[in-house]
């Protein structure tokens, strides 16, 4: 269990603290078990919804909207540089 | 006259024929929330009192022109904290949304501003809408206004508690397994998740998109429907949207009793077993003796599917919820951890820093229910389990007009009581999440009191019969006499 | 060594740049050259709230090209999400489509036909995917193992992609790049991308080598690229297994400056995408009357318009194969044909053989070339009528391709007529004649001698001297010189 916790804290890209980790690692477990339970129920031919209102997409026009401005796109961001939103090193 | 106390329908009147005026009433709400805000600590984002009050002004110059219109007009109206509103900080009830504020308005409060609403706060939440106390916000737990001690229900808690507490007529919440219902039903207000679809969900800070809507909080059964009828329209930017127009939802409560042939109401009976504590299941039962008779028929149901409801929902919750927040990485918006390092590292150390345990616990979970080998085991089976529970509804649908049940099992627990226990945490939304995977209205109206501790009734309908649902709570609030109730602070 | 089997597989990104908004917001698409994120809204900066919204050309487009690739198409087409975090990535998950859970791509199982030198190859396609591009890194110092810090600009955030993928069918880089030229050709046709933008279409290829482990190339911007990746990777899997190594599965990544794969990953594990389908768009639903609605609106693709090129112009297949392997040259070739009506052939030759060199020489792209249909139909005009030598305009040609000036404007300014005066060729040729007397009477019994001396009249008008006249001229003095009417 707790090599899957590592597995899944990387897989998520949450990291957590030794604690987290101990409370994590029970709660899988239970969690686990309370979703097995739909291991009980027969699903074979049924088929799965995935969008609850039966909808088709019903599309955009082709047709430019305004963008919004450089401020405002940018106000948000923690750290910015000449225009670009500043990211960590990739490596 | 106490204008804090008026139904948002009656008030809307009083302020364009000049019964009331707009400044003072804000007046009132503002002085309110000082007096009452550190007991209850149901807002994140107060409006500066002079933004309110020049917004007030306008709005008696509007008056005065003659120019006034709107179905809301001045009235004052609380929104759920994770509904984005342009130049007012929206934060999901996280630290990593603790400064971040939209450059764009949800469609909702668009439509809000439209009809001439006054948005007075952003209200507490559980963070990113994952709890049902309001105990995860990163802001504070909210109280409940009738007992200070015990949690309002969540996720929109803080939107309920502003009610409850006599601060705003209306308010909007968010109700992804009952985050509306729940909250009405600890705090005796009323709540409304519409069909999915109805509402936009554009600028819904999204938890689990498949399940969400925004949904009309208010103190009284009317004041929903007038709040529904601003809030429900197509919207083209919302691609599950259901195109086409809505009733008038106000019109059809003039004459609720006007319904064709008799009323036919099932108790679903797996909502009434286990884990529901007698408490409630008395005073449900109370309630649903007031209402039979006259044309209206009680009848039990089995629908045996929604024994799966629960995990069924925690799965496709946690899945979607894994992939929602993970846009959360400092790059764009929001909190960004101080280290240094490269992509991953800060990636998972702001992540770290910035969401709350419920949140990761959640993300972690659905990871796991997507990832490779696991998929067809959880994600995939709680979609074939979703669809029974939707040909569970629709059979019942065949036989009765709507289904009812009770809103919680239990009544307003103490803060702190299951906070660290998340299994005993997610069974409270065992009522109200089949409503959420079937995407049918549900509504929650004050079922009764056990001291002061309230007791809400669920009352579900079919996909779009919005309509039908609220003749049928109105009468049934009628015939309950509980209404526009302001716990005693 | 002996030849080892080689299976190639490419999965093309190709940018739908013809459309005028993005996949799900309607920001501009021309973000070329414009300032870093200004062409971003709350949908494609991935903002809390924002939801995608399909734009319908998108699958218009799609479906184009899903009939051009002869692949069968979906009626019910679904999106999903696919999980990966990187800072270009505006929600961490790219919005494409899978078939699983009952989703579909909107494309499966297609093919494209080449035809290379010696048979004919078909080329599966096995799907495509509608699916939203990420943004664009930039790393301060030029690269991403230095760079302190990422910048990046989302303009290129939700542009429409299709991905198409192929079979691992391809058994050299030649027909890799075959392939990628003929599906440019017919992208273009169809008008849904200018492939010569770029970035507008970049390939992933596949490879393994003697059913060794398989190579994935990322991302490789060029289809001369693409052959060159390959070549060097079947080189270096060949090497490796001489020494007896075992080639492992990885990705690569293609240093374009460098000419070289490297490794992309150190710490290589699994890819875990979690893919699902994406609720905040309903199933696209592609009915048989849309299908039909688009074949009928169909343009002429390339292998049409090759056979029409055959039976109107009475060109040679590979004349025509070559016209049609790229639109722009296609189109070129019949806008000059529509201006020198009279042989269409002669058109098709200055375009291949003169045409097509110079601008590679130059470095070109049709695109950048200044010379149009009238300047190649106006020299080949200039030509018949006489005015100008073969040699001239041979002279000309890189000119006009340069400079945008018309042929007729270069021979003037470049007094570059043609001299068909026989009085004065006379004159020029008496001169040459004086002054390589050994030449002159050598010729009387030597044809190379002959040759020399219209060589160096050649040389000395600059190849201006009418090539007839001046070899009549030629063999007048000679007849003179040996009759001893001429003296030197
Ligand atoms: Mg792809
Ligand atoms: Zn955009």
């Amino acid at each position: 269990m707790e090599k899957l916790l590592e597995h899944l804290s990387w897989l998520a890209r949450v990291k957590l603290c030794n604690y987290e980790r101990k409370l994590l690692v029970n709660d899988i477990a239970k969690i686990m078990e309370f979703f097995n339970r739909l291991g009980e129920i027969d699903v074979k031919d049924v088929e799965p919804t995935t969008h609850v209102i039966e909808l088709v997409s019903v599309f955009r026009e082709d047709k430019p909207g305004k963008p919004l401005s450089l401020d405002k796109a940018l106000k948000n961001a923690p750290s910015k540089e000449g225009g670009f939103f500043k990211a960590p090193r990739i490596l | 006259m106490d204008v804090l106390s008026k139904p948002a329908n009656e008030l809307g009147e009083l302020i364009l024929s000049g019964a009331i005026s707009i400044v003072d009433l804000i007046d009132k709400v503002y002085e309110r929330i000082m007096k009452l805000e550190s007991k209850v600590n149901a807002i994140i984002t107060l409006r500066s009192r002079s933004d309110l009050l020049k917004e007030a002004e306008n709005k008696e110059k509007e008056i005065k022109r003659g120019a006034a219109k709107g179905l809301l007009f001045g009235v004052p109206v609380a929104v759920k904290d994770n509904i984005s509103t342009k130049g007012i900080r929206t934060t999901c009830g996280s630290k990593i949304l603790e400064n971040y504020v939209p450059p764009y308005d949800a469609t909702v409060v668009k439509l809000l501003k439209k009809e001439g609403a006054i948005i007075i706060c952003k209200t507490n939440m559980d963070e990113f809408a994952m709890g049902s106390s309001t105990e995860t916000s990163y802001f504070g737990p909210t109280r409940n206004p009738w007992d200070l001690e015990r949690v309002p229900g969540g996720s929109s808690g803080g939107s309920a508690a502003v009610l409850a507490a006599g601060i705003v007529p209306l308010a909007l919440g968010s109700d992804t397994g009952g985050s509306v219902r729940c909250p009405a039903a600890f705090t005796a207000t009323v709540g409304l998740k519409p069909t999915y679809g109805l509402v936009s969900r554009y600028g819904l800070i999204a938890y689990a998109n498949s399940l969400e809507q925004i949904g009309p909080m208010a103190r009284n059964v009317t004041d929903v429907a007038l709040l529904l009828n601003v809030i429900s329209k197509y919207d083209e930017n919302d691609g599950t949207s259901i195109p086409g127009s809505r009733p008038d939802y106000m019109y059809s409560l003039s004459n609720p009793y006007h319904i064709k042939g008799s009323l036919k109401v099932g108790l679903v009976v797996e909502m009434m077993g286990e884990g529901v504590s007698d408490e409630v299941r008395k005073v449900i039962l109370r309630a649903l003796d007031k209402i039979s008779g006259e044309g209206i028929e009680i009848e039990e149901v089995s629908l045996s599917s929604l024994k799966y409801a629960l995990p069924a929902y925690y799965i496709i919750a946690m899945s979607e919820a894994s992939s929602n927040l993970a846009r959360y990485d400092g790059v764009r918006y929001g909190f960004r951890a101080k280290i240094d390092g490269d992509w991953n590292k800060v990636y998972m150390e702001t992540r770290a820093q910035g969401f709350g345990l419920e949140v990761k616990r959640r993300i972690i979970m659905g990871t796991f229910a997507l990832s490779a080998g696991y998929f067809d085991q959880y994600y995939l089976r709680a979609l074939k389990v979703r669809t029974l529970i939707l040909n569970d509804f629709r059979r019942a649908f065949k036989k009765f007009n709507v289904l009812v049940g009770p809103t919680m099992p239990i009544l307003p627990f103490k803060i702190g009581e299951k906070i660290k226990d998340p299994l005993a945490m997610y069974m409270c939304d065992i009522e109200t999440v089949s409503a959420n995977l079937a995407g049918i209205p549900a509504i929650s109206i004050p079922a009764g009191f056990i001291g002061n501790l309230p007791v809400g009734l669920q009352i579900m309908a079919p996909p779009l019969h919005e309509e039908l649902l609220l003749k049928i709570s109105k009468i049934f609030e009628d015939k309950i006499g509980l209404r526009n109730l302001i716990a005693p602070l | 060594m002996e030849k080892l089997k080689v299976k190639i597989g490419l999965e093309v990104h190709v940018q739908l740049t013809k459309l005028k908004t993005k996949l799900f917001c309607s920001c501009p698409s021309d973000y070329r050259g414009k300032p870093p994120n200004t062409y971003v809204c709350p949908v494609c900066l991935g903002l809390p709230g924002s939801l995608p919204k399909v734009n319908s050309k998108a699958i218009e487009y799609a479906v184009m090209v899903a009939l051009a690739l002869n692949c069968k198409i979906n009626r019910k087409v679904m999106f999903f999400r696919k999980h990966y975090f990187y800072p270009d990535m505006t929600k961490n998950f790219q919005i494409t489509q899978y078939d699983r859970a009952g989703g579909a791509p909107i494309a499966v199982n297609g093919y494209l036909k080449l035809s290379t030198s010696d048979k004919e190859k078909v080329v599966r396609i096995r799907r495509i995917n509608i699916e939203e591009d990420p943004g664009k890194l930039v790393y301060p110092t030029g690269s991403i193992i230095t760079s302190p810090y990422t910048l990046v600009d989302y303009n290129r955030a939700g542009i429409a992609l299709l991905e198409i993928v192929t079979e691992p069918d391809i058994e050299t880089p030649a027909e890799a790049r075959l392939f990628l030229q003929k599906l440019r050709s017919i992208l273009e046709h169809l008008d849904v991308c200018d492939c010569g933008l770029e970035g507008a279409v970049r390939t992933d290829a596949n490879i393994s080598v003697a059913g060794g482990g398989r190579v994935e190339i990322k991302n490789i911007g060029s289809i001369k690229d693409v052959e060159k990746a390959l070549m060097y990777e079947i080189l270096r899997q060949k090497e490796a297994l001489l020494k007896g190594l075992s080639i492992r599965s990885e990705t690569r990544h293609w240093d374009d400056v460098r000419k070289v794969t490297v490794p992309l990953r150190v710490k290589e594990e699994e890819q875990d995408y979690r893919y699902f389908p994406e609720a905040d768009i309903p199933p696209i639903i592609i009915t048989e009357e849309f299908i039909e609605k688009i074949a009928k609106q169909m343009p002429e693709l390339p292998d049409e318009r090759l056979k029409r090129f055959q039976r109107e112009y009475g060109l040679p297949y590979y004349d025509s194969s070559v016209l049609v392997s790229n639109k722009k040259l296609a189109d070129f070739f019949e806008e000059t044909v529509k201006l020198y009506k009279r042989n269409p052939k002669k058109v098709a030759n200055v375009i291949i053989n003169d045409f097509l060199r110079w601008i590679h020489e130059k470095g070109l792209e049709l695109d950048n070339v200044k010379a149009k249909p009238k300047d190649i139909a106006e020299l080949l005009k200039l030509l018949d009528n006489g005015i100008i030598s073969i040699k001239i305009a041979k002279t000309v040609l890189p000119e006009i391709i340069v400079s945008g000036k018309s042929p007729s404007q270069v021979v003037k300014e470049r007094k570059l007529l043609k001299i068909s005066d026989k009085q004065i060729i006379r004159q020029i040729a008496l001169k040459i004649f004086r002054e390589h007397k050994k030449a002159a009477f050598d010729a009387l019994k030597d044809k190379k001698a002959i040759n020399y001396l219209i060589g160096q009249i050649m040389k000395y008008t600059k190849g201006r001297a009418d090539p007839a006249v001046t070899g009549k001229v030629v063999k007048e003095l000679l007849t003179d010189l040996k009759e001893g009417k001429l003296k030197l």
